[in-house]
């Protein structure tokens, strides 16, 4: 596959107000191939506007460089420029203009004009289901409508690459599937790649092909879903809520010895496991649905009341958590 | 080519916002008509101010001829108690009054504060320093061009000088209107003398007891004709005289109409000029950065939309003062003068320097709100010292403060225009300057910036 975005050693220091200085970015290198989604996931102050920024040649590197289709954006910006789209997460339009007026706007910006901007203006009207609404303020606008034309600006001049910064925060669950999809059909239907970031592990997964997980201005994982989870071999957790019983050890013993798969297995009274009112056993298997009966068959024969059964399977938020020691929301 | 687009694209959307909001355009173009013909109409309204004690300097280096010294008659004119204490047959005291142009009457001797200085270079110095508005330097060959007798049969132009002072817009022109008004006048009486004497040297020749009688008698002619020379029977009205001679009458409105149109520009500029952070704050600016559009464009684009914003103001302004102006005079009278070029340069240089301003103060702002403070504080500083709330020649000794100040250089140069007087020249490059000066400043801070 061909490399459309290549950051090297990407830095980025800031002055306090006391004159020290801080380090927002740390050396990041990234490869983002044509035609993939590629999120960037993290925390909130993780690093990753200020990284999408210095890509999209909105702040300049402390040190380091990033290549856009081959032009540096240090050195050749303007070459650079031409081939991104870039939503940011703030709505950055003028509100008193109206949904038309903005997209002529910001398609000048881009070198675009006469019929061929009116044509693509209509094409981006549909394609971000506003054509209807185009000749109304933005700033008579939902949340959603609003973001939808934020992102119609960034796709107005059909970028080989888009970048979106954080684009579903603060919008509601019907106006984020829908962006959700956007971001999808730009990859399926249209070709583009796409530089996605969120702190949200759920869009992430859904999303992405491969995922870089940023955390203090470093990338400390990247690759697709399936490749994280196994890099920090994470495994499937069943735990079975059995209330204020009490269990034999020996029962916890017999768990890894008998079931196929099984590694281990705990017993946690309640208080210890965050649930008050309730002892867990926790069993930690690779194929965590696959040994349930048998974990189930167990329990009934050392006459144990079931209350609950839940299978925790690994996704990127254990990834984080396993890397980092902190959840992703805190 | 395509960045010019681009600089349109991003004025246009500039003046379309500003143009769009009727609040706005309320501030922009109501308030400085209002405010400017109130305190016109509380100076005197809206005519002529009352102007007295003008200080003037008058060296008479006039020889004479034949006992008569003609330069003289301006030392008379100017200076109370210079006929008495003069021999000369030509000091006869004459009365000199002067009209203003609504009829009223007052003496020359309260118009004017003159002394009589004998060296030229220091009457100069005394202008060159503001102590006095003008000098008036007659030549020491004024009598011998100017005197017709038999030996001299030719009446010559009168080089006088009236060196006046370019700070003041309105007194040196008063002072040359003056001095023209008795050069013309001594000129016609020379030449009237002149005729006379011929004709009666012709009839004395045919007529021998008429030539007895007039050898007798011819003496008493003299000071007739002295005062023929001074006006008393033709009253000198105070006009601002342009050099081509034209008359413009002074015009309070003139005045400060002409402050309060830059005072006003300069708060219309900073608004626009601070849109770039009110863009910065909607990440609209950002948007346009990580377009293919070099910074110098984008700010090239605000300045181009400010600079017109401001243009248009002062434009509708300088109308709506003419238009105010001939409601209040009952006749329609343009205020600002016949150069029509040099308004339209003058309006341009004045566009720039508030638009250098406002692009300044949004340089060093952080937010659009500090930098409109900061805005405010500037333009009313600059107007209060410009003259749009007061006249400035007020401040007496300390009225060179004044320059630090652009309305001032505006107004100044408007007022000149106004009074016929097209020497604007120094204005009309300090603005420029000043303009393009503050612009370089803004574009290299805002290219510093770590936050634009």
């Amino acid at each position: 596959m061909e490399t459309l975005v290549e950051a090297r050693g990407l830095v980025k220091n800031f002055k306090r107000k006391d004159g020290t200085e801080v380090q927002a970015v740390k050396g990041v290198n990234l490869d983002i191939q044509k035609g993939e989604i590629f999120s960037l996931l993290g925390p909130n102050g993780a690093g990753k506007t200020t990284t999408i920024s210095m890509i999209s040649g909105l702040l300049t590197p402390t040190s380091g460089d990033a290549r856009i289709g081959g032009f540096s954006i240090t050195k050749q910006p303007m070459e650079a420029k031409r081939l991104m789209g870039v939503v940011p997460q703030e709505i950055a339009l003028y509100p008193t203009l109206s949904a038309r007026q903005n997209l002529n706007f910001f398609g000048r910006m881009y070198g675009m004009g006469g019929a061929e901007l009116n044509k693509r203006i209509d094409e981006v009207l549909d394609l971000i289901d506003l054509k209807d609404r185009q000749k109304d303020k933005v700033d008579t606008f939902s949340g959603g409508m609003k973001r939808r034309v934020n992102i119609g600006v960034g796709l107005l001049h059909r970028p080989q690459l888009i970048y979106m910064d954080e684009p579903t925060v603060g919008i509601d669950p019907q106006n984020r599937r829908r962006i959700l999809d956007t971001v999808l059909r730009l990859r399926d239907e249209y070709k583009m790649t796409v530089l996605y970031t969120t702190h949200l592990m759920e869009e992430s997964q859904e999303l992405s092909d491969r995922v870089g997980i940023i955390d203090h201005g470093e990338i400390i994982a990247m690759g697709t879903v399936g490749e994280l989870i196994q890099q920090v071999g994470e495994e499937d957790q069943l735990v079975l809520k059995i209330g204020e019983q009490t269990i034999d050890t020996s029962l916890i013993e017999r768990i890894p010895k008998e079931i196929q798969g099984v590694t281990r297995a705990a017993f946690e009274p309640p208080g210890e496991t965050g649930d008050q009112t309730s002892g867990e056993v926790i069993v930690y298997a690779k194929r965590g649905r696959k040994a349930l009966p048998h974990l189930i068959q167990i329990a009934n024969e050392a006459a144990l009341e079931i209350m609950s059964v839940e299978v925790r399977e690994p996704d990127l938020e254990a990834v984080f958590l396993h890397m980092t020691g902190r959840a992703l929301r805190d | 080519m395509e960045n010019l687009r681009k600089i349109w694209t991003i004025a246009y959307r500039e003046l379309y916002s500003t143009f769009t909001q009727p609040s706005l355009l309320a501030i922009m173009f109501a308030a400085p008509l209002i405010v400017a013909t109130i305190i016109s109409l509380a100076f005197g309204s809206g005519g002529s101010p009352t102007i007295e004690n003008i200080p003037v300097a008058i060296v008479n280096l006039d020889e004479g001829a034949d006992g008569l010294n003609s330069g003289q008659i301006f030392v008379n004119a100017f200076v109370p108690g210079a006929a008495e204490t003069s021999g000369e047959v030509s000091q006869q005291t004459c009365d000199v009054t002067v009209s203003d142009t609504s009829g009223a009457q007052t003496s020359l001797f309260d118009l004017t504060d003159a002394v009589l200085l004998d060296d030229p270079a220091e009457a100069r110095a005394g202008v060159d320093a503001g102590d006095y508005a003008a000098a008036i330097i007659i030549p020491a060959d004024f009598t011998q061009s100017t005197t017709y007798s038999q030996e001299h049969q030719e009446i010559n132009p009168t080089p006088i000088e009236v060196y006046g002072d370019s700070g003041r817009t309105i007194t040196p022109g008063v002072i040359h209107s003056i001095v023209e008004s008795i050069t013309n006048r001594l000129l016609t009486g020379q030449i009237t003398v002149a005729a006379t004497i011929d004709t009666m040297i012709a009839r004395a020749q045919a007529d021998p007891i008429f030539g007895l009688q007039f050898a007798t008698a011819g003496s008493d002619f003299q000071p007739n004709f002295a005062c023929a020379f001074t006006g008393v029977m033709n009253n000198i009205r105070i006009e601002q005289q342009s050099i081509a001679g034209e008359q413009v009458d002074f015009n309070v409105l003139v005045a400060i109409g002409s402050a309060q149109a830059v005072f006003f520009a300069l708060f219309t500029a900073n608004g626009g000029a601070t849109s770039i952070l009110e863009d910065r704050r909607n990440w609209t600016l950002q948007r346009m950065i990580v377009s293919p559009t070099p910074r110098v464009v984008i700010l090239l684009g605000k300045l181009v939309g400010t600079f017109t914003t401001v243009l248009v103001q002062l434009v509708f302004l300088f109308i709506g003062f003419t238009i105010i102006n001939s409601f209040i005079e009952g006749q329609l009278t343009f205020l600002w003068g016949t150069n029509w070029i040099a308004l339209i340069v003058l309006l341009l240089a004045t566009a720039l320097a508030a638009s250098g301003v406002g692009m300044i103060t949004a340089a060093v702002g952080k937010t659009a709100e500090q930098a409109n403070i900061i805005g405010s504080i500037i333009s009313i500083l600059m107007g209060m010292l410009g003259g749009a709330f007061f006249q400035v020649q007020a401040l007496g000794s300390f009225e060179f403060i004044t320059y630090f100040s652009i309305v001032r250089w505006g107004s100044e140069a408007f007022s000149k225009l106004a009074a016929g007087n097209g020497d604007i020249g120094v204005n009309v490059i300090f603005l420029t300057l000043i303009g393009t000066l503050l612009f370089a400043i803004s574009l290299w801070v805002f290219n510093r910036r770590q936050d634009i």
